[in-house]
């Protein structure tokens, strides 16, 4: 029953979340008020922050309190690898 | 007269009070300190490494022009120090001597953490006479547990040799040279290490280093790096040891600040990246180390490979992200990794912005590295 509601809870967000969705980005997930995406193309750092911020702000005005976030990238160091560090967000 | 303090554990905010009361009146200011890297490549694989969670979209080359423009673009706006500790090795960049030599040619005051590994005489020759200061990550006192946390296993002890060699080659070339750069070692205290703490320090005597510094480990808001700050406390009597061992030559600190924080950020706005700007070896500018990551994408402002750094904090970009760290859509709390660079101006910035503790105007001597803050 918890796990319905948490569903019904993230619903709008859900919705809201891909239909705001800007060009070239996808929705990987959500959770609470926290909406993960991920580029499907590169974007230089010099638009993917603006892109993202405004997606973000398009967002608040429907669902109050939401935050984007992109997927999270583990690190290319092969050295450092050796480690099994895995980010885990 | 009074000798500079060597202020390690603390913010330096009061001796750049022109930022603070320009930053106060809603100015857009130049940070007093920016800390970087020239590369994210590194020959150690350090088990601390806050690297580990800071992987972003790409990687660029940052070439020795990228480097000569960024400088001067730092002293057009007013930076006053700069910093090589950041998310890669630096020494290994081929842009790393012509960073130095030029950073003191335009008036910054430059310093780098390294482990020293590249760092051999000739380099140290052509760097050490422009640093304000130098510290070496040192993550253990004994070979093999150096060589077990800093590279591949305790038998791999030629890394701490090779580390030992150069450090004491930089001492004896400050000695005989009457240079004035600061230098140290320091260990990233992870609560499984607390064996290593008295070592350390007695290492940091050996070596007759101005400082042996002991501090925490960062680690992202999801625990990647397995950082158990609950454990600290249980090493305070030996943290409180190795303190006392200080000589008159050497100065071991414990940064007690951000060891007793136990990773919580005491604010939630973030001011501090206004002051003390982070930048990756990947030549992406973000306001802080803590958002290198791809995860914080929406935090990216620019690559100093793709565009002028002076045009990248002109920029309508940089402005909308230091607002919204600084507004009450971000908090530092649960939106970011722990205890990042700006940790002691982050948190005074806050303290002075809702009036429980002002920044005053310093006076009195100038503490060492003052424009790092």
């Amino acid at each position: 029953m918890k796990e319905l509601d948490k569903v019904m809870a993230e619903a709008p967000l859900v919705v809201t979340a891909e239909l705001l969705l800007p060009p070239n980005v996808k929705l990987v997930g959500v959770s609470g008020r926290d909406v993960t995406v991920a580029f499907t193309e590169p974007v230089p750092a010099s638009r993917r922050g603006t892109l993202l911020l405004d997606y973000e702000a398009a967002l608040v005005k429907t669902v109050p309190g939401a935050v984007v976030w992109h997927e999270a990238l583990g690190d290319r160091n092969s050295l450092r690898n050796l480690r099994g560090i895995e980010v885990k967000g | 007269m009074t000798a500079p303090a060597l202020l390690l554990d603390t913010h330096k905010l009061g001796w750049h009070f022109d930022r603070v009361r320009a930053w106060e009146s809603g100015e857009r200011i130049a940070p007093v300190t920016v800390d970087m890297a020239l590369t994210r490549a590194c020959g150690a694989m350090c088990r601390f490494c806050y690297a580990q969670v800071q992987e972003a979209q790409e990687r660029h080359a940052i070439k020795e022009h990228h480097v000569r423009n960024l400088l001067d673009d730092f002293a057009t706006i007013g930076v006053r120090g700069v910093s090589l500790v950041s998310d890669g090795e630096s020494t290994l960049s081929k842009a790393y001597v012509p960073f130095v030599t030029h950073a003191a040619n335009v008036g910054l005051d430059v310093a780098q953490a390294t482990n020293g590994w590249e760092f051999g005489p000739e380099v140290q020759a052509q760097v050490l006479p422009a640093m304000t200061w130098l510290r070496f990550t040192v993550a253990a006192g004994t070979p093999a547990a150096y060589a077990r946390i800093m590279y591949k296993g305790p038998e791999h002890t030629q890394v701490f040799d090779r580390a030992m060699q150069h450090i004491r080659h930089a001492v004896e070339f400050k000695r005989k040279h009457g240079l004035e750069v600061t230098l140290g070692i320091q260990m990233v205290l992870m609560p499984e290490f607390a064996s290593e703490i008295i070592p350390f320090a007695q290492l940091g005597l050996d070596l007759g280093v101005d400082y042996a510094v002991i501090k925490h480990c960062s680690d992202d808001e999801w625990g990647s790096l397995g950082v158990d700050y609950a454990q600290y406390e249980a090493l305070y009597p030996l943290l409180q040891q190795a303190e006392a061992m200080s000589t008159p030559k050497t100065q071991v600190v414990v940064k007690w600040n951000k060891i007793k924080a136990e990773g919580e950020a005491p604010y939630q706005r973030f001011h501090g990246p206004q002051f003390l700007l982070q930048l990756s070896g990947s030549g992406l500018l973000a306001p802080a180390g803590q958002f290198f990551n791809a995860r914080y994408s929406k935090f990216h402002i620019g690559d100093i490979t793709e565009e002028r750094f002076i045009d990248l904090w002109r920029s309508d970009r940089y402005w909308r992200v230091m607002r919204y760290l600084a507004s009450e859509r971000f908090d530092a709390r649960t939106m970011m990794g722990t205890l990042p660079i700006s940790h002691y101006v982050s948190t005074a910035l806050d303290r002075h912005a809702q009036g429980v503790e002002r920044i005053a105007p310093a006076v009195g001597v100038p503490p060492l590295h003052v424009n790092f803050l």
